[in-house]
């Protein structure tokens, strides 16, 4: 990249009072034309004149007014407040555009094609077309924008009232507006580029400086297969997922149905005993689950660990989907007892098709629960299991404990952050996608667990 | 029948309430003694067995659990088997009837030991002890007797070679206080111990000799005038560098160093000790007794060595001087260690011709004889020299709760003990080996490890029992209200009321068939949750209560210290109070700050870009909330982990500042360049400006940690805001539009329209959030574990191993899996549940699901 930081003290300066000549020559056109507008003169000729700077101004306040207007319109405008307004505002505008320039030309360019979109769209909308078509269209440089200006009025509106669209505010709104929103988008997207590029570097035990590395390979991907237990990791996760998914949404989905529709002595104790419970943080018990693990010889068996996910699930979830059984209605029960339905058929031929979203959204929140999760995975199976030698230790890590070895570099598996990105895009990514897919549900479903319960 | 029933109930009415009343619960208490007997004596039988059979259930469990009708043997924690008593009676049939025995039996006694005279100790033992009958019993006792009688305690003087018997009983561990007498010599001894084992260190000119105070410390005693201690400092070309004690201003002297044999030697006079040193090549021998200002290194030839001097073997090799006699005595404790070997009991006639006995069985094929059998014999012979060990150790394995109680009996004994003994480890027998196996059968054996009473396993099945009883227990209440409150009724019902309830029992078992359903469907999760949710936060919070911590405490015993690790929170003195007090309170505050500022930046961040996001000049929103929704949707440990990278002092982000030129600022302003050690001087506005010495050290600044929490929250905001900003989001685009145009119609301007519509109603929808997100961020282990790892300057022990940047969650974390301080880590999971617990409870108290039920 190019060094931002050369700059002296003569060229700041120099920059400083261009800007600042820009800002004022800008400032007086822009009031010229405002000043045109309150007077109501023909404003094809009031846009000519008001480039030619002073003179500009003065004939605008020597035309007489097309009608009677207010004497403190005009002093509105010129008031210095006013001015100063209109001054920072350009300030803004030129300042932001010339550094997002100097930073890089594509974040410039970036900048300049979408507040052109964004005009054209406010355009469109004034003219009544879609906005959209007029944001689609102001995509295409410039003459995106021509195109939109000359999209048909479909309702009748004044030339004028299109071009109060582009006044100074806008554009400087619009120009910050897109200056954040892009250079946001780049803080975001560039870790993840750099993870891309991290994965095709095929750097062992140095970090990757570069974004992109320079001779791209899949080498990383194959070393992760051939040469680490990328393969086991990956079925072990994936097998405490399945089983912690349908063991657990099994047992809660149970659960909740009696608690939310049976009547039974306990209950009341029941619920509160899990409401107590799911308030208790899951690693409390971290060194019982380790000595539980021991003396039942489960010490470094994924398989194990599914139990307690399970475990640590169940009050909380519970409550969850006993909370929304309890909203669908309790007469489709009554209709099917009339029916002569017993507890098992109201259940699975009501209760559960009803339930189908929330159970759903358990069954992924438990199936995603022990790919992401280290706690438990990196305290109870990184110690060999009953029979097996230290060194089959690394074929019994779960995909968060393999990876983070693989960068913080563990007793068993070395340091390889080219095989540690490769490793994190397998499983990043497919969960990455699903969650973007499905990222509206996801968010309702946090919102309703939230607020309502 | 029924005049009876009149009778009685003519007599109930006469009756005072109280009384009354009192039946009632004697009822009900009958039911708490013998389940179902309260309903037997409501007269509902069919109940009355239904609550009994559980009662036996419950019995039974215990009993089946248990050992109860078995004879718990202390011994069969040891190895192999006992040699059985026809061994012992073949031993002594040889011994006394070797004439009988067939020719083939080759044994010869040694020629020094008097015939006559041989063996009737043993067999006076048995004829006293066993009325003649031999057994194992009675031979491993006498051998026991035998050697422990024929090594007692000992003072050999070297130069007189006549030996004064300290203690000739059976020897405890403590050697010195037995006889009154002997204590001040040995005392007096004691203080002039040399072990020869170690080297002699001789100053340069030969005026007095040093020894190494211990293996620890870098000070020198000088062994003719203990109190005389001088300095080590310098090991640097293998030389001693002696410093005046009285005056350490004195140029120091330094000594060279002699390699010394520990060989002594006796001049043919018989008047002095000889201490043989090589000097490379050349052999010196010093007196190691003359007047110190007169020693002198003399060759052998000097000294005669040949036949007027012979050396001097030791067999302990540690020797006792008695500076002011001059004399010079071989303390012989068979149970001592000298460099980590037993001195060792010897061999006695008796002890010999057992060994040979012992030989020839082993070496003959077809016995099956096994080394094990061999190390149970020797340690059983060991215990029968240590009666009190022998005690200990048969009360630490017959006891009665661990070794024979039933899971419910053992579960509460457990809990309340945490289990009683530490594991033994029993290596002292290996003092006998020498004197009574010649076969070479047990050329090593082992030292024995045999486990305690595991406290962790103590308390987890104790609190499985517990659990376990805890609903026999809710049964059986049920059964004592149910007795109690039938009996009532009965007594209020009339004639025929009282039949019908008594045939309601058909009906109760109905509702209660009905109600197995529910049961039945509940029950898996009931397990699940009662073993794997209630009892490991049981066992986390007791632990907290208890000494464990240290790497040997899993497999140890440790006990109940009741608030003490609470108390080392506050008390910065004590114990793991000098550790963990002043650190807690830090990690405690940066816990704080952190959870309030990573949340308030997220919440924020993501609420001001929700705006950006949602203003009028935004087209295709979709697409730039896809774009900005990115670090949600990517696993949170991923990212984490990516950043730690990205931000490593060697990593992408660096190297990127450099390419723009930031760093060449940097280091102009100062802030980047200075050496590590000038950093450490820094203080104030420097001190916070300090980024690194050569690179931004972004998570490892040790000088400045304020900066690397800065770091961290700001990263953070990385990972968080988009949560938030797609949340609120959501909530702006659901407020009712018309909401906005009826503002706008009263003449509200843009910024009224957001401080009174959009804020109040995104901030309304979103606070439980917030709160959520609090004690989330408060136990945001994965943000600090894997981008920080805690660090900087984390893993010191003198402040509790705890980082900068370590929060309470990820201090505990480190604590229980990489340092093994149980206790306190417990102690900070349960701090952290007060808060976490409370937060999270009050926040679903207000749900409405919790208000329905």
């Amino acid at each position: 990249m190019r060094n931002l930081f050369s700059l002296t003290e003569i060229e700041l300066v120099s920059f400083a009072i261009i800007l600042l000549i820009v800002a004022a020559y800008s400032t007086l056109v822009s009031l010229t034309t405002e000043l045109a507008q309150v007077k109501l003169v023909d404003m094809k000729k009031a846009r000519k004149i008001s480039w030619i700077p002073f003179f500009g101004l003065f004939e605008i306040l020597r035309i007489p007014a097309a009608s009677k207007i207010h004497p403190t319109e005009i002093a509105n405008v010129l008031k210095i407040s006013h001015i100063f307004k209109v001054l920072f505002r350009f300030i803004l505008i030129f300042g932001v555009a010339s550094i997002t320039l100097y930073i890089n030309w594509i974040y410039f360019a970036l900048i300049a094609i979408f507040v052109q979109s964004s005009l054209s769209a406010d355009i469109a909308d004034k003219k009544g077309q879609k906005p959209i078509q007029g944001a689609i269209l102001g995509l295409i440089p410039i003459v995106g924008f021509i195109l939109t200006l000359k999209l048909p009025n479909k309702k009748t509106i004044e030339q004028e009232s299109i071009w109060y669209v582009t006044r100074s505010e806008v554009w400087a709104s619009k120009i910050i507006v897109f200056a954040e929103i892009i250079g946001l988008s780049v803080i975001v997207i560039v870790p993840v580029i750099y993870i891309f590029g991290m994965a095709a570097s095929n750097q062992q035990s140095s970090i990757p400086v570069d974004i992109w590395p320079k001779v791209p390979t899949i080498d990383a991907f194959i070393f992760l297969f051939d040469e680490l237990d990328f393969g086991q990791w990956y079925l072990n996760t994936l097998t405490i997922a399945v089983v912690d998914m349908v063991v657990g949404t099994v047992l809660i989905t149970g659960a909740s149905y009696v608690f939310a529709r049976g009547k039974f002595r306990g209950k009341k104790t029941g619920l509160l005993a899990l409401f107590v419970l799911q308030s208790f943080p899951s690693f409390m018990g971290l060194l019982a689950m380790y000595v539980l693990f021991e003396k039942f010889g489960l010490l470094g068996r994924p398989l194990a660990l599914s139990i307690l996910y399970i475990g640590g699930a169940i009050p909380g979830n519970i409550w969850l989907i006993k909370g929304y059984l309890n909203q669908i209605t309790k007469e489709l029960d009554e209709a099917a007892i009339i029916d002569g339905a017993n507890k098992l058929q109201i259940f699975f031929q009501i209760i559960l098709p009803l339930s189908v979203p929330i159970i759903s959204f358990v069954a992924v929140g438990m199936f995603m629960g022990p790919w992401m999760d280290y706690m438990l995975p990196g305290y109870l199976l990184n110690v060999p299991a009953a029979g097996a030698a230290i060194a089959d230790i690394p074929s019994q890590y779960t995909l968060a404990v393999g990876l983070f070895q693989l960068i913080n570099g563990g007793a068993y598996v070395a340091k390889n952050y080219a095989a540690f990105a490769a490793g994190a895009l397998i499983v990043g990514v497919p969960i990455t996608v699903l969650y973007m897919v499905f990222q509206r549900y996801l968010i309702e479903g946090i919102m309703a667990g939230s607020t309502k319960g | 029948m029924e005049d009876i029933n009149k009778d009685s109930k003519q007599n109930k009415k006469n009756q005072p309430t109280w009384s009354k009343e009192i039946k009632h619960i004697l009822v009900g208490l009958a039911s708490l003694l013998i389940w179902g007997l309260g309903q037997v004596f409501n007269r509902q039988y069919i109940k009355g067995l239904f609550f009994f059979v559980f009662f036996v259930g419950l019995l039974f469990t215990e009993y089946a659990t248990g050992k109860y009708n078995q004879v718990i043997d202390p011994y069969r924690y040891l190895p192999g088997t006992d040699y059985s008593d026809i061994f012992a009676t073949n031993f002594y049939t040889r011994i006394y009837q070797k004439e009988f025995t067939s020719e083939d039996y080759s044994y010869e006694l040694p020629d020094y030991i008097p015939e006559e005279e041989r063996f009737v100790d043993f067999g006076q033992y048995i004829e006293e002890n066993g009325q003649g009958v031999v057994s194992m019993d009675l031979l491993t006792k006498f051998i026991a007797k035998d050697l422990v009688d024929h090594n007692p305690v000992r003072m050999y003087s070297l130069i007189e070679e006549s030996t004064a018997i300290v203690k000739n009983q059976l020897r405890s561990s403590d050697l010195y206080y037995d006889n009154p007498e002997d204590t001040a010599a040995i005392t007096a001894l004691n203080e002039n111990k040399v072990i020869l084992s170690q080297q002699l260190y001789h100053n340069e000119d030969y005026s007095a000799l040093y020894q190494k105070k211990d293996a620890l410390t870098s000070e020198y005693v000088n062994i003719k005038d203990p109190s005389d201690i001088i300095i080590y400092l310098s090991t640097e070309n293998n030389t001693i560098t002696a410093y005046d004690k009285d005056d350490l201003s004195k140029t120091p002297i330094v000594f060279p160093q002699y390699k010394l044999t520990g060989d002594l030697y006796l001049d043919s006079l018989k008047a002095n000790i000889y201490l043989r040193i090589l000097d490379g090549s050349t052999t010196y021998y010093t007196d190691i007794f003359n007047d110190p200002y007169d020693h002198t290194l003399l060759t052998a030839s000097v000294l005669g060595v040949g036949p007027t001097t012979k050396p001097i073997t030791l067999q302990t090799r540690s020797v006792y001087l008695d500076r002011n006699a001059h004399v010079v005595y071989e303390l012989f404790d068979p149970e001592t260690t000298v460099q980590s070997l037993y001195v060792g009991y010897h061999t006695t006639e008796f002890s010999s011709l057992f060994a040979e006995y012992l030989g020839g069985l082993y070496s003959t094929a077809g016995y099956s004889y096994k080394e094990t059998d061999m190390q149970r014999f020797l340690i059983k012979v060991y215990f029968e020299m240590h009666p009190d060990l022998k005690q200990q150790f048969e009360i630490d394995f017959s006891n009665f709760f661990y070794e024979q109680a039933g899971i419910f009996v053992k579960g509460f004994w457990g809990v309340i003990t945490l289990g009683e003994h530490s594991p033994w480890s029993i290596n002292e027998y290996q003092t006998i080996v020498d004197a009574l196996d010649t076969t070479g059968v047990s050329t090593y054996l082992p030292s024995l490890e045999i486990r305690g009473h595991i406290s962790t396993l103590v308390l987890l099945d104790g609190l499985i029992g517990v659990l376990l009883l805890v609903y026999f227990i809710i049964f059986m209440i049920w059964g004592v209200i149910d007795a109690y409150m039938v009996s009532k009724k009965l007594e209020l019902a009339s004639e025929k009321d009282k039949n019908d309830l008594l045939k309601s029992t058909k009906e109760y078992f109905k509702t209660v068939y009905e109600e197995g359903f529910e049961y039945i469907v509940l029950s898996p999760a009931i397990f699940v949750i009662t073993f794997i949710s209630i009892m490991p936060i049981l066992f986390g919070f007791l632990i907290a209560f208890t000494s464990i911590s240290g790497n040997k405490s899993l497999t140890e015993n440790f006990s109940w210290v009741g608030f003490n690790n609470f108390i080392y929170l506050f008390d910065f003195t004590n114990g793991l109070g000098e550790q963990f007090g002043v650190a807690f309170w830090n990690v405690l505050l940066w816990t704080t700050i952190w959870a309030f500022f990573s949340t308030f930046t997220v919440f924020f961040g993501g609420f001001f870009q929700a705006v950006i996001l949602n203003s009028e000049h935004v087209p295709f929103k979709k697409f730039w909330r896809t774009i900005l929704i990115l670090p949600w949707a990517i696993p949170g440990l991923l990212s984490q982990m990516v950043f730690s990278v990205m931000f490593n002092e060697y990593g992408f982000i660096n190297e990127l500042l450099r390419s723009i030129g930031l760093y060449d600022r940097l280091f102009e302003l100062g802030w980047l360049g200075k050496t590590a050690a000038e950093a450490q001087q820094l203080i104030g506005l420097d001190k916070l400006l300090y980024l690194g010495s050569d690179n931004i050290q972004w998570f490892s600044n040790p000088v400045n940690p304020t900066f690397v929490r800065v770091t961290l929250i700001v990263v953070n905001i990385w990972l968080g805001f988009p949560y938030f900003m797609a949340l609120m989001s959501g909530v702006m685009t659901s407020i009712d539009k018309t909401l906005y145009e009826a503002a706008r119609i009263d003449g509200a301007d843009k910024n009224q329209l957001f401080k009174f519509i959009t804020f109040p109603l995104v901030m309304y929808s979103t606070a439980p959030i917030l709160i959520m997100t609090f004690s989330g961020n408060f136990n945001n282990f994965g943000v600090i574990y894997f981008i920080t790892g805690g660090g900087p300057n984390a893993g010191e022990a003198f402040r509790g191993y705890a980082g900068d940047t370590d929060i309470l969650i990820s201090w505990m974390y480190k604590l229980t899996v990489n340092y093994s301080i149980y206790n306190m880590a417990s102690v900070f999971s349960v701090l952290i549940f007060i808060f976490v617990g409370s937060v999270t409870a009050w926040n679903l108290t207000r749900t409405r699901a919790f208000k329905e039920d």
